[in-house]
């Protein structure tokens, strides 16, 4: 659905040196997956996001949507902006309206909806994330920070985009806050929306997404299904990022004699695996 | 978009002009901003325009990363330039035409006030793109320190300039993330109905607020919990000293002057 070909991005930085941030970066993004991005801090996760998004042009390359070429950036961008959304890091910092309820329907007002339409894209989000009707009416600025960033998911669900990108949207959420969010992002998918996960939770991307970007120093290490990009621990420590900690625990078992198959990153798979090699065992 | 605000931005570059003593660039500036609205006639501004252009190449800050700079501010100048260009009165009309009465005198001054703003810019932007906030205000506190004598809180001042100038960048990141969010979710920044472009400035101007008076409290309650105390007499580890940079630096001030003095003189 959209493709990134050669595509570079440099920040001109105020100093005399540019900071190239990506590197001829090529990747394709399909209709209806789950696609974590992972990578080291400043590898270029949040650049490559933006693009995406038609929120900065690149330097260099060809951005492809539906099957079209622009080679004019500007008109790129426009196609881009209709098809995806983005979270961005802390979003919360982005609310502006009187009441949680207004400022969930700017998105669909923006796109020239009636007050009827609106309505329904308002509530659908807010249930889509979990956040209660009885808090419309509140000042978005009264809230908790966890309610907060619902209200900003939410915020961006409701211009219904076809592609929903997060740049870490757990960070600073309590584990079970992190667990309900994951949740909430793959109904979304099942709804029928792209999904990409920006992460360093390694954890966070084995138990959810189909496939994972690594992204190394502004360029891709890495493009692969989840469970072979976590058996190449040689990419993974190029980009300093580990294997889950199950995965971990199921090599130290092994070491120690056991017999489980290496390629299981999940808790749920583990349990089950460890419980079948115990059997065979006795 | 947003980063193409230069103003009370550093610019790191390994130029005689970065490492000059803060105290002698705050001095100059000073000076290059009273030379400018004193001087008069064609040729003194050649000459302005000239050791402008000198120390811009000395400081080794390139020129498309100060003509960007002044973007924000070509308004100002048009608007300046025209209120100047048809309120002048004057003897020589070159253009009439009901109300408008465009005079000789009136595009001297349009053309004279256009040229001390951009150049009043330029010359305040050198100082900040040469000098890192911490340094600027080490420089501007020993400066002010005898107005201390005399009960002026310079040390309070001096902490404000300081802050605020930190927070410049801070404060065009976010709104650029701000921007982008807002772009995201469908806000039209580029419409070309004035009415609607100004209300498309409140989703960006309220996040900004909110976000710059928490960033304000938890410095506050930063600076509380340390027990600072703005009046404390203290010490700096930073110590300044003049150099050889600096005599240059007050030789071609000199020069600078002698050169305007001729000028006004012959012609
Ligand atoms: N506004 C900017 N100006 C200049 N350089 C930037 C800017 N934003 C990012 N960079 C540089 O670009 C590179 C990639 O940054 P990016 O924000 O995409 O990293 P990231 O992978 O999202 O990191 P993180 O995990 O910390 O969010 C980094 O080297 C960074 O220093
Ligand atoms: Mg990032």
């Amino acid at each position: 659905m959209i493709e990134l070909k050669n595509i570079f991005y440099s920040y001109s930085a105020n100093s005399s040196e540019n900071t190239v941030a990506l590197k001829d970066i090529n990747l394709k993004i399909n209709k209806g997956e789950f696609i974590g991005i992972a990578g080291h801090t400043g590898s270029g996760k949040t650049t490559v996001a933006q693009i995406l998004a038609g929120l900065i042009n690149p330097s260099e390359g060809e951005i492809v949507v539906n099957g079209e070429s622009f080679s004019d950036y500007k008109s790129a961008a426009r196609a881009l902006r209709q098809k995806v959304g983005i979270v961005f890091q802390y979003p919360e910092h982005q609310l502006f309206e009187e009441t949680v309820y207004r400022d969930i329907a700017f998105g669909p007002k923006n796109k020239g909806l009636n007050e009827k339409e609106v309505d329904e894209c308002v509530r659908k989000s807010a249930s889509l994330a979990h956040l209660k009707e009885e808090l419309f009416d509140k000042s978005p600025f009264e809230l908790s920070g966890g309610q907060k960033r619902r209200v900003a998911i939410a915020g961006v669900l409701a211009t219904e985009p076809e592609v929903l990108i997060l740049d870490e949207p757990a960070a600073g959420l309590d584990p079970s806050g992190r667990a309900r969010l994951l949740e909430e992002l793959r109904r979304i998918r099942e709804e029928g929306t792209t999904v990409i996960l920006i992460s360093h939770s390694m954890e966070d991307l084995a138990e959810n997404v189909d496939r994972i970007i690594l992204l190394g120093n502004g360029e891709k290490i890495k493009d692969a299904s989840t469970s072979e990009v976590f058996q190449d621990v040689q990419s993974l420590e190029n980009c300093s990022l580990e294997i889950p900690e199950i995965t971990k625990i199921i090599k130290i078992l092994n070491e120690n004699g056991m017999n489980i198959p290496e390629n299981i990153f999940t808790v749920e798979d583990a349990c089950d695996a460890i419980c079948k090699a115990l059997e065979v065992s006795q | 978009m947003i980063r193409d605000i230069t103003i009370g931005q550093y610019y790191d570059a390994p130029s005689p002009i970065h490492k000059m003593d803060p105290r002698t660039k705050i001095l100059w500036t000073l000076f290059y901003m009273i030379t400018l609205f004193v001087v008069e006639g064609f040729w003194s501004y050649v000459v302005i325009v000239a050791s402008t252009a000198l120390i811009i190449a000395l400081s080794k800050i390139p020129v498309k990363f100060m003509l960007r700079g002044l973007k924000p501010i070509i308004l100002l100048v048009v608007i300046t330039a025209a209120l100047n260009l048809f309120m002048t009165q004057g003897e020589n009309v070159i253009f009439s035409k009901g109300i408008f009465t465009i005079t000789l005198e009136g595009v001297y001054m349009a053309a004279k006030m256009a040229v001390r703003i951009i150049l009043l810019i330029i010359g305040t932007s050198i100082l900040t793109l040469t000098t890192t906030p911490t340094v600027l205000t080490g420089g501007l506190e020993i400066l002010l320190s005898p107005l201390k004598k005399i009960g002026v809180p310079i040390s309070v001042f001096v902490m404000m300039v300081g802050i605020a100038l930190r927070f410049i960048p801070t404060l065009l990141d976010e709104t650029d993330k701000i921007i982008k969010a807002q772009t995201s979710r469908g806000a039209d920044f580029e419409n070309k109905n004035p009415v609607k472009r100004i209300k498309a400035m409140i989703p960006i101007l309220i996040p900004l607020f909110v976000s710059a008076f928490r960033r304000a409290d938890d410095l506050a309650v930063a600076m509380e919990c340390r027990c600072y105390n703005a009046d404390a007499d203290r010490s700096s580890y930073r110590r300044f000293a003049f150099g050889k940079r600096d005599f240059y630096a007050l030789m071609y001030a000199v020069i600078f002057v002698i050169i305007l003095v001729v000028i006004k003189v012959v012609l």
